[in-house]
C-alpha cells in the first residue's frame, strides 16, 4: 500500500493503518533503533511504541512522506530510552561514539538547550547538509541521524571505511565552523 | 549546547534529506556502468556519424564520389572474380592404357608431387593463363608422363578441350 493511503487511513482512524504500517516499516524502524540502543527487547518496544506514537500524532500531521515521519518518531523514542539505559549504564549501540563525535562540533561552555535550541539548530544543521556535496552529507545523515556504523555506511555508498571515517571528521570540523559563524558557539 | 541537543536537532532535518541519503549506491556497479556508457556512447557516436555524414554524402554530394569509388570497385572486382575462379581450376587426367594421372592446375601451389616417385612436371601459358601438369611415375615410366604432358597440352590445354570446375578426364 501507499504511504498516501496509509495515512489516510490514519485519517480515517481505521487501525488497519497501524497493520500496513508495521508491515511496511516494521524492519526499517527496528534498524534504527538498534543503531541507537544495541538491544532486541529494548528496540520492539521502541518499534511497538512507535505505532502507538504514530496513531497519536496523524492526525493532526499529515506525513509528506510516512517513511521519514516513522523514522523521526522511532529515533526520538530509541533516544529518550537510551538516555534512561545510560542511566542504568547498559548500552551496546552506536549512540556513545556518535554523541562523543558530535562533542567535538560544539562548545563544552555553552548553557543554552531545549527544545526550542533543537529546532533552531536543526534548522542551521540543514543549511549546513545542503551546502555540502552530496555523498559527504548523506554520511553524516546516515552517522548522525540513523546512527549507523562506519562499516555499514560505507557498504552502502560503495566506499571504504577509512574513506567515511575520513570524511566525517571533516565533516565535524566543518560544521564546528558552521556553528560559529551562526552563533551557537 | 550540549551534545544531545546536538543529536536531537537532527530530528528536524528535512525529510527530501533523509530520503536522499537512503540510496544505496554500490561503487563497483556504478564505475562499470559508468564505463559501459562511456563505450556505448562512443558506438552510438560512430553509428550515428556514418549514417548521418558518409553515407548520404555518398548518395548526393560530389565528394560522395569518392566514397563510393571503393564500392564500384568492388564491384568491378566481383565481375573478374570469374576469371580469378577459373584460374584456381584443377583438372585430373587419366591415362587409363598406362595407368598415369596427370593433375593439371592454374594454381602454382597446388602443384602436388610424390616424394618417393619421380614427377613429370611442366609448365605452359595459354592464353594468358598459366598451367602447371604434375605426373607422378615410376623410373620406366617417366618417358610415358612427358608425352603424357605434351599430349595434355597439346590436346587439352592448347585444344581448349578443359572444362571449368575441377574435372577429371579419362582417355
Amino acid at each position: 500500500m501507499r504511504d498516501e493511503d496509509i495515512v489516510e487511513l490514519y485519517w480515517q482512524r481505521n487501525e488497519q493503518a497501524i497493520t500496513e504500517t508495521s508491515s511496511k516499516y516494521e524492519k526499517y524502524c527496528y534498524t534504527i533503533s538498534y543503531n541507537i540502543l544495541g538491544n532486541v527487547e529494548d528496540c520492539n518496544e521502541c518499534v511497538n511504541d512507535t505505532w502507538l506514537s504514530t496513531w497519536n500524532s496523524i492526525p493532526p500531521n499529515r506525513p509528506y512522506s510516512l517513511k521519514m515521519y516513522v523514522a523521526k518518531i522511532v529515533r526520538n523514542l530509541s533516544f529518550n530510552r537510551y538516555e534512561s539505559m545510560t542511566a542504568k549504564k547498559r548500552n551496546n549501540g552506536q549512540m556513545p561514539l556518535v554523541l562523543d563525535e558530535l562533542q567535538e562540533c560544539i562548545a563544552s561552555d555553552s548553557n543554552v538547550e531545549g527544545e526550542v535550541m533543537a529546532r533552531e539548530l536543526g534548522r542551521s544543521i540543514n543549511s549546513f547538509i545542503r551546502s555540502l556535496p552530496e555523498t559527504e552529507g548523506n554520511v553524516f545523515i546516515r552517522r548522525y541521524f540513523y546512527g549507523e556504523a562506519v562499516k555499514d555506511i560505507a557498504r552502502r555508498y560503495g566506499l571504504k571505511a577509512n574513506n567515511v571515517a575520513v570524511m566525517l571528521t571533516r565533516c565535524r570540523a566543518r560544521l564546528k565552523d558552521y556553528l560559529k559563524e551562526e552563533g551557537y558557539m | 549546547m550540549n551534545k544531545k541537543v546536538l543529536f536531537e536537532s537532527l530530528e528536524y532535518l528535512d525529510d527530501d534529506l533523509l530520503e536522499r541519503s537512503e540510496m544505496k549506491v554500490s561503487r563497483r556497479f556504478s564505475l562499470d556502468f559508468s564505463k559501459l556508457a562511456y563505450v556505448l556512447g562512443a558506438f552510438v557516436i560512430v553509428i550515428v556519424s556514418v549514417n548521418l555524414i558518409l553515407v548520404p554524402m555518398g548518395r548526393k554530394g560530389e565528394m560522395g564520389a569518392d566514397y563510393m569509388a571503393p564500392e564500384s570497385s568492388i564491384s568491378k572486382e566481383e565481375k573478374t572474380n570469374d576469371n580469378e575462379y577459373r584460374k584456381a581450376d584443377s583438372y585430373m587426367i587419366v591415362n587409363d592404357q598406362n595407368g598415369l594421372v596427370a593433375y593439371v592446375t592454374n594454381e602454382e601451389t597446388a602443384v602436388t608431387s610424390d616424394a618417393q616417385k619421380p614427377t613429370v612436371y611442366e609448365t605452359v601459358v595459354h592464353e594468358g593463363v598459366e598451367y602447371h601438369i604434375s605426373i607422378n611415375c615410376s623410373e620406366q615410366q617417366k618417358q610415358q608422363a612427358q608425352e603424357m604432358a605434351e599430349m595434355i597440352i597439346r590436346e587439352y590445354i592448347q585444344g581448349n578441350r578443359l572444362q571449368t570446375g575441377i574435372t577429371e578426364y579419362h582417355y
